[in-house]
Formats: structure tokens, C-alpha cells, sequence
């Protein structure tokens, strides 16, 4: 029971400590800290590869809406806090900052271009339709103005008020057509839905007709799925509960037919592709000797190699990778960071040290993101 | 070259029986369709017409014998448990000793009551000669990070034996994420995000800081585990809700799972765990008779590897952990 109440306090904490933050307070605390304490270092790699573009695609800002609907979201969910801000002091200051961190890290790590996103859970952590699709305009033209202020190095993923998705399928249509937008990133669940019910079919029309892929975030799982986590709250977060519910939500919308009916949308996964790639074989199998809820035209995996694309963002391994590359093909893979989260320094290491060929080195760090993004 | 294969099921009217009656006790919904796989209840069953044919065919040796799912897990109340557990075991090791060398075993454990399940556990090793245990899944909710359960894990560890972990259902009221969708409830899905958050949370329950040489086997290529060592460092890392871990979750990871190539047709994912667990912790399996042994065997030929690794691999590692000769 001590235990429990140690727990309750450091949450309690913790939540405070998010509570408590502002754009100008998280822009200070950044400023206290100097780059050399901050563990980056010029040259990340020296070999070779210094020419080439680089383009990371799951790379996140934040500013004070933004952190409001996330504790305003936290509040009334109840979802506990996770990640402790006091083990990634620079988190905070790095996502609303762009000329003191993300330029000045971009350049040494070489990355031409981050296309950027909102932070968790952004627009899907708000309630009504009403507030979201306000929110979601007023961010959309933020996050423009930064891609206007600094030419060349921005590109961006819409935010979009899932909560009523033909205002989310015009918003996305404003912001591509209008702001210049690629595609969208989607937090996860909206009030516990997921993309695969046929009333978010008229997104995935329009992001088909578009050409602009929507982007699945990782989220808190949303419908009861939590029992397992009973008294393991560690297990919570990017260690595990974030990405079984982005795999199963992907999984969900290929087992719905979305691609069936839509055959040119993209759904991106994040975290080398929420673990599928390493289970293709097995979900072929799995997904045969089950009852079906709608008759596919195609095996299943070919839906994850055809419409999904995956990125290098998060922490894996370089074994990780080279096992992505064999089950989805180079093509398919696109480098990302998973800014602030993980460094461009570190996203660049990641890649350095899998094996590939250069052509394939190309493809994961600019040449599919170019193509799919029409950059 | 010897092939010991170590997750294969048999099967009785009894465990049918059991799975019957699970299913009417949970209400756990039909996902499986029978028709897809009509030779899978006479293949479980059976040892003769299909099993050692289909073992030979493929060049395996030995098949390492375990129950079908979900086994004496599936029971509701200790009274049931440790006697179905002994009727079992003990027709095991009937099997076993019909067909020498070609069988050994893992028990099945009453794990309704964890003093039962360590004597049973005991009791088969020293008298039937089995190799260790199977547990397949929860036992009516409790995963086997509870303190009440270290009893069996200080005794597996005494006796130099592993507990295989095998996959299950989750709890009936857990499975709304899968509404509407019962494709992925099963082994496409949901039994690998069961069985992998089950052996998470034994290791940050610290379980093997207790029991440092105590072994878990899991299947299915260490239900994602390999693929994902570096993030669940590093999200461990993050939390508010450390658990006071000696070494870092992958550090168990790599040395005290063990995983097995069951149910799996990709060699990219054997070469990925290859690299990152290396060759001396991965056990050969099919996952009869989900997975024929020419299938199981086709994977591990697929997959580029030299020749020692292939050894350990096949019958190498196994002869090791499971004391076989």
C-alpha cells in the first residue's frame, strides 16, 4: 500500500508539474540549460552520407493550446500520466521552441526539412465538434505561419476535428489546398472511435482524392483494454500501451475494407510500423482461421505492404529496421524522428547504423517522402 | 541434424471438455472458425496416423509435448484444477514412455492454487521426467507477476526449469477494442498483445531480480519483444512508475526469455531476434497442429544463418535448457 501512495504522489506531482506549464516558463527553463549539457554534439555521422536530404516526418510542435488540451484532457479522462517530465527535461522546451533547439538541431544532424505535427493528443482530446473544429483552424493557421516563416524547412501534417468528419475531410481539403498541407496526423481514438467506422469513411475518401495520407498517431488506449495494466502503470506509455493501440487501430482499419474501398489512401504508422512488420507471416495466418467481419479482396498483408507506409520514429534497433526493410520493401519505410521525443542526432544514428545500400539509404531518408508528399 | 521442437500441443476429450465448459463460464465469444482448419482436432488427438508421420517427413526428432489451450488455465476453481492437472500429466507421461525418444514433456500446473501448482510442478519433473511447464495465460485474471505466485518461480528456478508462457484470451471484458472486428482476436492479434504485456509485467514485477536463473519461454518469436527492446528501454525510461529493476527490461529480455519460432512464416523477424537476442536463446518449434513440422522447418531454412546457429537452433539450445541428451 505504500507503494500505491508513493505512486499517487509522484502522479500527483507530475500533473502539477504539466499544469504549471507555459510557452514562456517551458522557453526560460530551456534557456537555463546549454547545448552542452543538452548531449548534442556536431557529427553525428561523418560517413559519407552528409550530401544527402534528409526529410523527418513524425516531428511534433506544441504551444499553449495545445498543452492546455492536453491537461484539460487528462483531467477529465483520468488518464494517468505517464511520461515524467523530469526525465527528459528538454521535452517540454523543444516542442514549442523553434529557433534556440529545433533549427540549430536540424542543421547538425543534417536535416533539410521536418514535416511537421501537433503533440498529443492535440485536437482528438477534445469533446464536442463545436471547440474542435475552431481549435483545429486556429491551429492549422499556426502551424502555416511557421511553415511560412521559415521557407524551405517545413512542411506540415493538418490537424483535423475528427469529432465531426465531414468538417474534418473540409478542413483537411482547406489545408491542402489552401496552406499547402501534405496530409494529416489523427490522435488515435476520437471520444473512443476509431477510423475504420464507416462514418469516418468520408476522411479516408477525401484524403484518397487529396492524395494526402493520413498519419496515425499513438495514443492512451481509449476502449477498456486497461485490466492488464493493473498495478503495472509503467507498462503505460511508449513502452507498450501506445503502440498495441496504434497497431490495433491500424489492424482495424484494413480488417474494415477502408483500403478495399479507397485503394490509393495511405495510412502512415509511426514506430517502425507499431511492431507489424515483424508479424506479417503471422497475421496472414491468424487472420485466416478467423471469422471475418467483412470479406477482403487481397491476403492481409499485402494491405499493410500496399497502403501503409511506416517511419524510423522512436528508439529501435538497427536489427529492427533491417527486419522492416525485408517484410515491407525500402520504398515503403520513411525516416522520421519522433521530435522532441527523440533527437534528429539520434533519429540519423538509428539509420546510419542498419545496414543497407545507399540507394535504399536514399529512398528512406527523401526520395518516398518526396513522392509521397509531393515535396 | 537433430530437430527437438518444443511448443506442440495434444489434446484430449477432457481439454475439449475444458475449453467447452471455459467458454460457457466466460461467455468468451467464437473467434476462430472450425472450418478453416478441419484437420486440427483429429491432428491434436491423434499420434500415429498423422503426428509421428508428419514429424518424420520433416526430419524432427523429438516434439516437446505441452497441453492444448486453454488447458487447466481454463478451470475456475482449485478443487477441479489439481486433480485434472495429475489425470493429465500423468497421461503425458504415458505417451512419453509409449513412444521413447520421440516425446517429453511440459506439465500442466494447477495454477488456481500456487502451493499445488509448485508441488505438481515437483512432482513431475522428479517422477515423470518432465521438462518444465506450460501456463497458458492468466488464471482467471492474475498474471503470474503476482506475489502469490513466486512460489512457482522460486521452484522452477530450484529445479533448473522453465515455465513456457502461452498465449490466451484476455479477459472477457477487455475486448472492446476488438468490437466489430473478431479477425484479430486470436492468434493474428490479440493473443501476442496478451502474452507479450503478460511477460512485461513479470519482468518489472521483479521477478527475475528474485529469481535471476529462472527462465520464461515465449513462443511466437518472443511476442514482439525482439522487435522492440530499445523503445521499451526507453519508454521505460520516461515513466513516473519505475519499478526498482536491477538491470533494464531488455537486459531480461536477453537473458532470462527464451523464445521459440512457433507459429511464424517470416524470416525477417527470425534474423531480426537473431541478431538481437543471439542464437543461444531462440528454441526451434512448430505449434502443432496449428503449424505442420515441414512449415516450421521451412522457416528456419529460409532464414540466412551458418550452420553452428542452425544447430543450436534445432536441438543445441533445447538438448541445454531442457536437459535432454
Amino acid at each position: 500500500m505504500k507503494k500505491k501512495n508513493d505512486m499517487d504522489r509522484r502522479e500527483f506531482l507530475g500533473k502539477a508539474t504539466l499544469a504549471a506549464l507555459t510557452v514562456p516558463a517551458l522557453l526560460a527553463a530551456g534557456s537555463k540549460i546549454s547545448p552542452a549539457q543538452s548531449g548534442s554534439s556536431a557529427g553525428a555521422s561523418k560517413e559519407g552520407t552528409k550530401k544527402m536530404k534528409r526529410i523527418s516526418v513524425e516531428e511534433h510542435w506544441g504551444n499553449q493550446e495545445m498543452i492546455d488540451i492536453r491537461n484539460q484532457w487528462y483531467a477529465r479522462t483520468g488518464t494517468p500520466a505517464s511520461n515524467d517530465p523530469k526525465a527528459t527535461p528538454l521535452v517540454f522546451p523543444r516542442l514549442v521552441d523553434f529557433e534556440k533547439w529545433r533549427l540549430p538541431l536540424m542543421d547538425e544532424s543534417g536535416i533539410t526539412m521536418q514535416v511537421l505535427s501537433t503533440s498529443s493528443p492535440s485536437i482528438q482530446g477534445i469533446v464536442d465538434a463545436a471547440t474542435a473544429v475552431v481549435t483545429a483552424k486556429r491551429t492549422n493557421d499556426a502551424m502555416a505561419e511557421l511553415m511560412r516563416k521559415y521557407p524551405g524547412r517545413f512542411a506540415g501534417l493538418a490537424a483535423l476535428p475528427t469529432q465531426d468528419p465531414k468538417a474534418a475531410a473540409d478542413e483537411l481539403e482547406r489545408c491542402v489546398k489552401q496552406l499547402g498541407y501534405r496530409g494529416t496526423m489523427i490522435q488515435g481514438t476520437t471520444n473512443g472511435e476509431y477510423l475504420d467506422e464507416k462514418k469516418y469513411w468520408v476522411l479516408w475518401e477525401r484524403s484518397e482524392a487529396l492524395g494526402a495520407p493520413i498519419y496515425l498517431h499513438v495514443a492512451e488506449p481509449s476502449r477498456e483494454a486497461r485490466k492488464i495494466y493493473d498495478g503495472h502503470p509503467e507498462l503505460s506509455g511508449p513502452i507498450w500501451s501506445w503502440g498495441v493501440e496504434a497497431a490495433t487501430h491500424g489492424l482495424r482499419i484494413v480488417g474494415a475494407g477502408v483500403f478495399d474501398a479507397f485503394p490509393k489512401a495511405t495510412l502512415i504508422l509511426g514506430h517502425l510500423g507499431e511492431s507489424l512488420p515483424y508479424l506479417l507471416g503471422r497475421l496472414d495466418e491468424g487472420y485466416a482461421m478467423c471469422f471475418k467481419s467483412v470479406q477482403l479482396k487481397k491476403p492481409f498483408s499485402e494491405y499493410i505492404k500496399d497502403n501503409i507506409v511506416i517511419t524510423t520514429s522512436g528508439k529501435y534497433k538497427p536489427e529492427a529496421l533491417v527486419c522492416a526493410i525485408s517484410a515491407m520493401g525500402a520504398d515503403r519505410i520513411l525516416f522520421g524522428a519522433d521530435y522532441p521525443w527523440v533527437t534528429p542526432k539520434e533519429a540519423v544514428e538509428h539509420v546510419e547504423r542498419t545496414p543497407m545500400s545507399a540507394a535504399d539509404r536514399e529512398k528512406i531518408y527523401h526520395l518516398n517522402a518526396e513522392r509521397l508528399f509531393k515535396l | 541434424m537433430r530437430k527437438i521442437c518444443v511448443e506442440e500441443h495434444w489434446g484430449s476429450p477432457e481439454m475439449e471438455e475444458i475449453r467447452a465448459q471455459w467458454r460457457a463460464r466466460t461467455g468468451f465469444p467464437v473467434s476462430m472458425d472450425p472450418k478453416a482448419l478441419p484437420l486440427l482436432a483429429p491432428r491434436l488427438k491423434d499420434f500415429e496416423q498423422t503426428r509421428l508421420p508428419l514429424m518424420d517427413e520433416a526430419g524432427v526428432t523429438m516434439q516437446v509435448l505441452s497441453t492444448s489451450s486453454p488447458g487447466v488455465q481454463g478451470l475456475a476453481d482449485a478443487a477441479t484444477a489439481v486433480p485434472t492437472a495429475r489425470r493429465i500429466n500423468e497421461a503425458q507421461a504415458e505417451i512419453i514412455r509409449k513412444y521413447p525418444g520421440r516425446f517429453a514433456g511440459f506439465a500442466a500446473l494447477p495454477t488456481q492454487d500456487p502451493k499445488a501448482a509448485v508441488d505438481e510442478l515437483e512432482r513431475t519433473v522428479t517422477q515423470l521426467g518432465f521438462k518444465g511447464a506450460m501456463i497458458l495465460g492468466h488464471t482467471n485474471g492474475e498474471y503470474l507477476d503476482l506475489k502469490k505466485f513466486w512460489v512457482i518461480w522460486e521452484c522452477a528456478e530450484a529445479l533448473g526449469v522453465p515455465i513456457y508462457l502461452h498465449p490466451a484470451e484476455p479477459l472477457v471484458d477487455q475486448i472492446k477494442i476488438y468490437d466489430g472486428r473478431p479477425e484479430f482476436m486470436g492468434p493474428a492479434w490479440s493473443w501476442g498483445v496478451e502474452t507479450g504485456t503478460h511477460a512485461l509485467r513479470i519482468i518489472s514485477a521483479g521477478v527475475f531480480d528474485a529469481f535471476p536463473k529462472a527462465t520464461l519461454i515465449l513462443g511466437h518469436m518472443g511476442e514482439m519483444l525482439p522487435y522492440m527492446t530499445v523503445r521499451i528501454d526507453e519508454g521505460y525510461g520516461m515513466t513516473f512508475h519505475k519499478t526498482q529493476l536491477k538491470k533494464l527490461p531488455s537486459d531480461y529480455i536477453k537473458e532470462n526469455i527464451m523464445i521459440t519460432t512457433s507459429g511464424h512464416y517470416s524470416p525477417g523477424a527470425v534474423l531480426c531476434a537473431l541478431r538481437e537476442l543471439g542464437a543461444d536463446r531462440i528454441l526451434f518449434a512448430g505449434d502443432y497442429p496449428w503449424v505442420l513440422p515441414s512449415e516450421a522447418v521451412d522457416l528456419i531454412e529460409r532464414v540466412p544463418m551458418n550452420d553452428a546457429d542452425k544447430e543450436k537452433i534445432y536441438h543445441l539450445n533445447a538438448e541445454r535448457l531442457l536437459n535432454l541428451q
